[in-house]
């Protein structure tokens, strides 16, 4: 049997092994040293009035949406009211006429 | 004998003191918490300037780029401010904040395209064959290794990867911080340590 291994072969990575030694010994780096507290603070204050434009842009949105779409069934029940009464109204005056 | 009982009731006294110093940090906390959900900013500052150290560490995981470093601790702060009103005091605050990084750095692994750069381990002067922890390496460089290594895989594969090896969290508690099921979890982790794997012999065979 022969047991001899070729030269160009490839290289057996044990990758659980070596994932967990590198993290073992990665785990006691020391991270730069950050001060964040006043940066996060601005960044808050500086969300806030954001978030109320946007609460009062919806509100605004809002009711002009719903001033159009009143106009609109205003609109619509009107044409309905003309289409409704028109004939009606055709038939009164031609009676009035007749009756004349 | 009198010597070793007045060492004994030395350490009580002070396990007493590390307890006592526990509570009163814990009961300082929920304060801030209280203050800050209020709206008071110099209590969620006081949060901010006590975590914020333990949240560099965990975020250095994420990106090697000090500028995008900073700005990934401030994401996690302004988002823990965001979630306050959901802390339910079930665990400690540093725990829950640490979920909430993990999102954060999640979050920008997806976003930021896929590092294409190789990274080749005779490069650090890795032998696999003594694939240990007691190969002589720095902190820093492991840490850089591991970092450039899994920076090559996808964002998915790269946080469980992350998870359980850097964050040492079990098949359970990757699963809390992920949402997704324990069985996902240890499928997930099994692809990723073969996708990476397969890359590393690529590249050296290369």
């Amino acid at each position: 049997m022969n047991t001899n291994k070729p030269n160009n072969k490839q290289p057996d990575v044990d990758i659980d092994q070596l994932l967990t030694g590198l993290a073992r010994a990665a785990r006691s780096e020391t991270a730069p040293k950050v001060d964040v507290t006043r940066a996060v603070l601005q960044r808050l204050e500086e969300e806030e009035p954001a978030v109320y434009t946007l609460s009062e842009k919806v509100w605004w949105y809002a009711t002009a949406g719903s001033l159009v779409a009143a106009g609109i069934a205003m609109m619509i029940s009107y044409q309905s009211w003309i289409e409704l009464t028109d004939p009606a109204y055709e038939v009164l005056t031609s009676m009035q006429v007749a009756l004349r | 004998m009198r010597a070793s009982e007045a060492s004994l009731h030395r350490a009580d006294q002070q396990g007493a003191s590390t307890d006592d110093a526990a509570r009163l940090a814990a009961d300082e906390e929920t304060d801030w918490i209280a203050r800050a959900l209020t709206g008071e900013s110099a209590a969620f500052a006081m949060l901010v300037d006590r975590y914020q150290q333990e949240i560099a560490a965990q975020m250095w995981r994420f990106s090697r780029d000090r500028n995008v470093h900073e700005e990934l601790v401030q994401d996690v702060f302004v988002e823990v401010y965001r979630s306050l009103g959901n802390f339910r005091f079930e665990s400690p605050l540093l725990h829950w904040m640490r979920k909430i990084a993990v999102r954060v750095g999640y979050r920008y692994w997806k976003a930021k395209e896929r590092k294409k750069e190789k990274v080749f381990l005779s490069q650090f002067e890795y032998d696999s064959t003594q694939a240990d922890s007691e190969q002589p390496r720095s902190a820093e460089e492991a840490g850089n290794l591991l970092h450039a290594m899994l920076e090559q895989l996808p964002a998915r594969d790269r946080m469980i990867l992350t998870l359980i090896y850097w964050e040492e969290h079990t098949v359970e508690e990757a699963a809390e911080v992920t949402g997704w099921s324990r069985s996902l979890v240890k499928v997930q982790a099994f692809r990723a340590r073969k996708k990476l794997k397969e890359l590393l012999e690529q590249q050296e065979a290369n």
